[in-house]
């Protein structure tokens, strides 16, 4: 029954190519939140005015809008919208259309990586493809790269994957491009990578950039400022907890009380200050900034994208004004179709990255501020006081030192395609691509100023601490490195009826070489002016060296592909690789794979099925290379350097670097994958999964086992040992809509392990169960902690550590029984900080113009090391001093008494780093079209933006760092969140 | 497969040229290292060569190499803190050494020292049929004849008998095994390299410092000798192993080319400044200084150190009144008045309460009225407002090997002496007492302490060997010899079993200290005799396969 001038509306969906019917189609009334779905048989109805519009869509689909123009009976179909089927991936020297995709192959849209506010933007890659670990273990701007592995850990060698960058290998920078000019990041995992052969064996991850449409030049802008805080504060012991552990401490050491009582009951109520340390020294927020400019358009003719931006970050630490992050980056990617058959490539881009740091080894910095007794103060009258051994922060970061990084990068290339005319499908091409980088390292080594009243006259005096005259000194390093590659290939493409045939042969070189050099004078009398002649005149106080290396590669490579209908799909990939770190004779060696996948989905029973719309089983097999090892180790080398003194004058020293290994060769991985593709309703959901097995041969390990130390030998590596690494990878996205509301829920997971199949151990462990063989790659010795003596009786129950113990010391369990603890006892340790399980999730949806965008990653299966020292003068983290038992203080402590046990490596520090992190959101909203044309734009977009907002780990509850961070005793720049704010803006 | 692509190649590369310009070649893979020399160049060039020997010096393992590698920590000289020291030195001193953390007190001895006999061996295979003169060969076969017997007799003194070996190994052996010989052989070889390096080695008058000279053979070969002919080493007791000690230090002993320092200048030996004594020594310059330093490890707190190492109130004891009685025999020794009328090197070795150094005084009192005020404790204090946990834990500082002129932070830029004349004094003495020849050696040990300027002495029997060694104690305090001696006169029980103390001082309103000697730094000290020789590391026996027998008690 119709209402008030409404009229009811039926009618069906179709497919326009098959006619089929298509059930869960949204029917909406045009602009009104009026709107039913298609039911199984593609029938509706709806009530809607008589002279409506109704908009129709559906995932996978093209959106059409409909007059009802009166009728009431509708008969629709939707024509398959061709983005999702003609989906291009890249390969690796070449693109496939996502459905012939035989290999295992991810690819990530360039758009995503905008979405983590970050300045290190391979960190955005965190949680988004299954079977890729992305650990950002260091936060420090400048030196917060993410650690990439693909597929876990494979190798006891190199695990760092190859990075490609618009084609061309070791370009370096991934983590450092705009990810304004990223069009998308593939991770080859299989054998797919095989077409980079000797370099492959890790994985390969192929970066490209955007480049220029056909169509007016649109300019883009956009800017982002986030708030980086630290993710969580390090709860350190206040004075008061300090005071009373000292006391404890030199108690147990039979030592007298270094505190009185009066004294820490002054902490306790607050009479007597106590210093946060790590409050004093970071700010709550730094700054961080990206801005980027570019321009894209093309005719028939000439395609262009230029773009151009800015980044910035400075530092935690309260009144550094030297340490932070600078980049500028320009590119300019054109391309042209000179003839009809000569088309025409210019890539050009520019990059100069400044870092800068402060002037003492992070450890020192970092230490000192974790460290510093909380009864000393951090300011006095708001400046530096001496701090924990005169190395204040503070001090250090207000002090005219610093360590400087500079680094400029040319990457160009250039490329001629020619389309033979005489032969279609024929095409020779050849590119030539120049890398430069030049690094300009620069230390200022230089006595910094803290205040304390030295002379008890109630007033401030300035003191100097750091290096003594002798020792200041300014060190100026140039690194220069080009890498120039040549590549000449022979393509063809073409269809026979329903056999379609497309493949390429290549021949490729590349010369990477490298110069540097530095000079260094010590004996600053002044700190006005950081250049090397106003050092020292001294000639003992200025040094200087300079070396060289060079790496040469000559590659032979082609692949073929081949399907029937797209029904049946193979390939073939090989790649004859040469490498002058080799000696002649072993330097070659021959990669292949080879690929099938067969489309179920296309076979006559299932095409056309209506919840299957894609059914692909793929398989492969390939044999890749790893050379990520030291050149001329087939050489008795003997290196200057050392040094020695005669008579008061250094003297030229020769040493010897390890023995000769005449045949050293590259590590080899047999690849084996075999994976499932699957999408239903239209791939409104689709799924795929992966399980796979790497064996790993010739990896290169020194015979520590069967050689002894006494022959003398600095032994070589020789490729020896063995690796097998194993895994599963699932992933699956689901997307809707509902009237304007678009949305998507997806999540992957990937379970890695590795097993060490040979290390050359021989008998070198007293027991079986301590080899690492048969275990993780990364595996550790650590003796299993029971509990603490806590009495005499435990003292008889418990054998000590090679015989001794002590009230207080930790227990451990006498794992071969023999009434002994000594290093047989050792176990195992499989789980290290490289997980074996990570996961992710990304959901998100867009709502007339807003947008929300939310990424979480997470891992599990990883261990990590975190432990404790301390005594008068050195603090520590809160939670080990509460803990620690003391049969006075602290008899029901749950740790052993201070630092007892913390020299040896026990299941008693290692801590379970699995963590969940809402790693990225955003919410945006993109101005409506009438607002925008008022203030000129084509398109305007706002958001608000975190990174790392939220975790759910096992460490915070106990005070400790972060999960991701590596260091042992937290001495590190703390790990960082950030919130932004951002404008996009297209004219 | 090769033949085929290389005819693509060749193919592809036509038409590609006007990209590949002139780079593209066949011999793009031909490169050589830019960073080092091969060894056939090395063994085939004199200069090479001698750098090469040069480079073998840095065998020479000074206590200067790293924190906490002064031996005295590890016996009654001294107390270590900070850094491995809780780890390694303490794990040590409680007894808890086993045979897969010896090295640890070591810094990897075992494989380092056999890393550069390799070298010495390397060498002599190298040279057989060099084309080098003989007249250019001859000195640098000396330097290496003195190497390789000073890195077996750094072995011979931490694990015994070892095994002696002359070849170098070739990568790929079927066995490695070999089995270990006996101490005599060890010690027999030792001097047999130490004569061909007497032979072939020119008088240190002729030579810079820190080069291996005839002197410094003719030492090495000397202290090599005692050590054998001492209880540890000489099992038997065999008399004529004295001899022989004997005859070898009297040699050094009766050199002319070094003499003995006046006492005035003993201190300026230490910091480089007077060389007449120095029989061989390792110097350092600013670019060649190890670590951070020996200034910052012994510095005092009020001066930027680490005190990473001090004295024991039982070193502090050891030192004689100057009528030559010990503080525990002299009716005139005042407890509370301990630092008057002391042995002169005393004020020299070690930093007490009240001592001058640098600008200030040394201060590690705390007020008697209230101990815990650290306003008004001296800023060597444990509670020190400086930096408290670098406070010295025993109420005392070494004085001796820093550079007082320097900053704390100035690297280890004074010489470290292997060597020097005074000790085969000392050496001679105890051989004549071994002898019998009491007369003889009084005579030795008199000169030096005449030179010092204490009485001489005049004891004999048991009484005359515990004088004996507590000069030998007080003069080579931090020279890497109380941990030896210890251990080859076996009188480790007596000595090493006791807790490391110290001394807690107090300043009354008045200044007047008050010193309290209950202080202990250290409580767990144990000697087991299994303590006598380091254990071979476990991996190395494993490695031998069996071959190498482990040391007694491990």
């Amino acid at each position: 029954m119709a209402q008030d001038g409404q009229v009811t509306v039926t009618g069906t969906v179709v497919e326009a190519e098959t006619g089929m019917p298509i059930p869960g189609v949204n029917v909406i009334q045009k602009n009104t939140s009026n709107g039913v779905v298609t039911d199984f048989d593609g029938n509706f109805s709806i009530e809607v005015p008589p002279n409506t519009v109704l908009v129709i869509s559906y995932i996978g689909y093209a959106t059409r809008e409909i007059d009802v123009d009166g009728s009431t009976e509708l008969e629709i179909s939707l024509e398959l919208s061709t983005d999702a089927l003609d989906e291009v991936v890249v390969v690796g020297y070449g693109t496939q259309q996502r459905r012939k995709v035989t290999g295992a192959i991810e690819q990530v849209d360039g758009e995503k990586l905008n979405e983590t506010a970050v300045l290190s933007i391979d960190i955005a890659l965190a949680g988004r493809v299954p079977g890729l670990t992305v650990n950002q273990t260091n936060a420090e701007p400048g030196r917060d790269e993410a650690r990439i592995f693909i597929r876990g850990i494979g190798t006891t060698g190199d695990n760092s994957p190859l990075i490609v960058i618009d084609g061309v290998a070791n370009r370096g920078g991934f983590s450092r491009l705009d990810p304004n000019d990223i069009e998308s990041v593939t991770v080859l995992k299989d054998a797919s990578a095989a077409i980079y052969g000797a370099q492959a064996a890790n994985g390969v991850i192929l970066v490209t950039t955007k480049r220029g449409k056909e169509g007016k030049p649109v300019i883009n802008y956009s800017y982002n400022r986030a708030f980086v805080s630290p993710t969580r504060e390090v709860e350190l012991a206040d004075a008061a907890l300090y005071a009373q552990s000292v006391n404890t401490l030199a108690s147990q050491q039979g030592q007298p009380d270094i505190y009185t009582q009066d004294q820490i009951t002054a902490f306790e109520n607050g009479t007597a200050p106590s210093t946060n340390w790590f409050n004093a020294v970071y700010k709550p927020n730094s700054s961080q900034e990206r801005q980027n400019l570019s321009l894209r358009g093309g005719g028939e003719a000439v395609k262009y994208f230029v773009s151009m931006g800015t980044s910035f970050q400075d530092g935690l630490i309260r009144g550094d004004e030297t340490s932070g992050y600078k980049q500028y980056n320009v590119r300019a990617n054109l391309d042209a179709q000179v003839t009809d058959n000569l088309t025409f490539r210019l890539d050009l881009a520019g990059r100069k990255e400044d870092r800068k740091f402060l002037q003492f080894e992070n450890a020192t910095i970092y230490s000192s501020t974790m460290r510093a007794a909380p009864d000393i103060l951090a300011t006095i009258d708001g400046l530096p006081a001496r701090g924990r051994e005169r190395q204040n922060p503070l001090a250090i970061a207000q002090g005219p030192g610093y360590l400087g990084l500079e680094s400029n990068i040319f990457n160009g290339l250039i490329d001629l395609n020619y389309d033979f005319p005489f032969m279609e499908g024929l095409s020779i091409g050849g590119w030539m691509a120049v890398d430069v980088n030049d690094d300009f390292r620069k230390h200022f080594y230089q006595p910094f100023t803290f205040y304390e009243d030295t002379d008890g006259d109630g007033e401030l005096d300035p003191v100097k601490a750091g290096p003594d005259f002798n020792n200041t000194f300014l060190r100026q390093d140039n690194i220069n490195r080009q890498s120039v590659t040549y590549n000449a290939n022979l393509n063809y493409i073409k269809s026979f009826g329903s056999h379609n045939l497309k493949g390429f042969l290549a021949y490729e070189q590349n010369r990477i070489e490298s110069n540097d050099f530095f000079a260094q004078r010590n004996g600053y009398q002044s700190t006005q002016i950081d250049q090397l002649f106003a050092g020292s005149a001294n000639s003992d106080f200025q040094s200087n060296s300079g070396s060289a290396t060079v790496l040469t590669r000559q590659n032979y490579f082609g692949r073929v592909s081949y399907d029937y209908d797209s029904k049946y799909l193979a390939q073939f990939i090989f790649r004859y690789d040469g490498s002058s770190i080799f000696p002649e004779g072993n330097r070659f060696g021959f990669f292949p794979g080879i690929e099938a996948a067969w489309r179920i989905s296309e076979e006559s029973f299932l095409k056309n099925n209506r919840i299957i719309s894609e059914l692909k089983l793929r398989g492969s097999y390939g044999e890749l290379g790893n050379d990520r090892v030291d050149a001329f180790q087939y050489l008795n080398l003997f290196t200057l350097g050392g040094g020695y003194v005669f008579g008061g004058s250094n003297v030229n020293v020769l040493t010897p670097g390890v023995a000769a290994n005449p045949y050293i060769t590259w590590e080899t991985v047999r690849t084996y994958n075999f994976g499932v593709d699957a999408g239903f309703l239209r791939d409104k959901l689709t799924f795929s999964g992966n399980v796979f097995k790497q064996i790993r041969d010739d990896i290169l390990g020194p015979r520590n086992v069967t050689v002894p130390n006494y022959t003398g030998l600095q032994l070589p590596d020789e490729n020896i040992q063995k690796v097998e690494n194993k895994g599963i990878e699932l992933e699956s996205l689901f997307r809707n809509n509902v009237g304007d509301l678009n949305y998507y829920i997806g999540g992957n997971y990937s379970y890695i392990k590795s097993e060490a199949v040979f290390l050359d151990e021989g008998d070198v462990y007293p027991e079986d169960y301590q080899r690492a063989e048969g275990h993780p790659v990364g595996s550790t010795l650590a003796y299993d902690y029971l509990g603490v003596y806590r009495s005499e009786q435990d003292l008889e129950t418990y054998p000590g550590l090679n015989g001794n113990a002590r009230i207080g010391d930790p227990y451990y369990r006498d794992v071969n029984g023999d009434g002994d603890i000594n290093n047989a006892d050792r176990i195992r340790i499989d789980l290290n900080n490289v997980p074996q399980i990570q996961y992710g999730f990304q959901l998100g949806g867009d709502y007339k113009g807003l947008e929300l965008n939310a990424n979480f990653a997470g891992q599990a299966r990883a261990n990590q090391y975190l432990r404790y020292s301390f005594s008068n003068g050195n603090n520590a983290i809160a939670y080990f001093l509460e803990n620690a038992f003391d049969p006075e203080a602290n008899p029901t402590g749950t740790l052993p008494a201070f630092n007892r046990g913390n020299n040896v490596l026990s299941t008693l520090w290692l801590r379970d780093v699995s963590f969940l992190r809402l790693k990225s959101i955003e919410l945006a909203y993109n101005l409506p079209d009438k607002w925008n044309s008022r203030i000129g734009l084509a398109n305007s977009r706002i958001s608000v933006s975190g990174f790392n907002l939220i975790t759910w780990d096992n460490l915070k509850e106990d005070g400790l760092t972060d999960p991701e961070s590596v260091n042992i005793e937290g001495w590190q720049y703390p790990h960082t969140k950030n919130i932004s704010i951002g404008f996009k803006a297209t004219f | 497969m090769m033949k085929y692509l290389r005819k693509l190649n060749t193919v592809i590369l036509g038409l590609t040229t006007v990209l590949c310009l002139t780079s593209c070649s066949e011999d793009i893979l031909e490169t050589k290292p830019l960073n080092g020399y091969s060894e056939v160049d090395v063994f085939a060039d004199a200069a090479l060569l001698q750098n090469f020997v040069n480079g073998t010096y840095r065998s020479l393992r000074t206590p200067f190499r790293d924190e906490n590698t002064f031996t005295d920590g590890l016996t009654d000289n001294a107390y270590n803190q900070h850094g491995s020291a809780e780890n390694q030195i303490r794990r040590y001193t409680r007894g808890e050494v086993s045979a897969d953390n010896g090295e640890a007190i070591t810094f990897n001895l075992w494989a380092d020292s056999y890393y550069w006999i390799r070298q010495t061996n390397l060498f002599f295979e190298q040279i057989e049929n060099s084309s080098i003169e003989e007249s250019e060969l001859s000195r640098m076969k000396g330097e290496m004849h003195f190497l390789r017997a000073y890195n077996y007799f750094e072995l011979l003194k931490w694990y015994g008998g070892v095994p002696v070996l002359t070849e170098t190994f070739e990568l790929g052996q079927d066995s490695y095994s070999v089995e270990r010989n006996t101490i005599e052989e060890v010690v027999s070889f030792i001097v047999e390299e130490a004569n061909l390096a007497i032979e072939q080695l020119p008088s240190k008058t002729s030579l810079p410092g820190g080069k291996a000279s005839k002197e410094a053979a003719l030492a090495l070969k000397a202290r090599t000798l005692l050590y054998a002919a001492s209880p540890l080493f000489n099992e038997g007791g065999d008399q004529s192993k004295w001899q022989a000690a004997s005859d070898a230090n009297k040699a050094v002993m009766d050199l002319a080319t070094v003499s003995l320092v006046e006492f005035e200048n003993w201190d300026d030996m230490f910091r480089g400044d007077v060389d007449t004594e120095v029989i061989f020594e390792r110097q350092y310059t600013q670019e060649n200084s190890q670590g951070w330093g020996v200034n910052l490890w012994l510095f005092p707190n009020s001066n930027g150190g680490w005190a990473t190492i001090t004295p024991t109130q039982d070193l502090v004891d050891s030192y004689e009144l100057t009528s030559g009685e010990l503080p525990k025999e002299s009716g005139e020794y005042d407890p509370q008045n301990p630092y008057v009328n002391r042995d002169p090197r005393f004020y020299e070795t070690i930093l007490y309460n009240g001592a001058p150094f640098k600008d200030g005084t040394y201060s590690p009192y705390l007020d008697f009225e209230d101990p815990s005020n650290s306003e008004l404790a001296g800023l060597d204090s444990r509670i020190s407002p400086l930096s408290p946990h670098n406070a010295s834990k025993t109420g005392y500082n070494f004085r001796k090997w820093t550079q007082e002129h320097r900053g704390e932070q100035s690297g280890n830029l004074g010489p470290y002496i292997f060597y020097r004349k005074t000790e085969f004094f000392l050496n001679y003495a105890e051989a004549q007492i071994e002898l019998g020849n009491e007369e003889e050696s009084r005579d030795a040990l008199n000169v030096i302490r005449q030179r010092t300027g204490m009485p001489p002495i005049t004891a004999s029997g048991q009484e005359l060997v515990e004088k004996y060694r507590n000069e030998r104690r007080v003069e080579f305090v931090l020279e890497d010899h109380r941990f030896f001696d210890v251990r080859r006169w076996k009188i480790a029980p007596q000595v090493l079993d006791d807790p490391a103390k110290g001394v807690e001082v107090f300043r009354s309103d008045s200044g007047d200290f008050l010193y309290n000697y209950n202080l202990t730094a250290d409580e767990n000290r144990t000697w087991d005799d299994k303590m006598y020789f380091l254990p071979i590391p476990f991996d190395e026996v494993q490695r031998s396969g069996g071959t190498l027998e482990q040391n007694p008690g491990y």
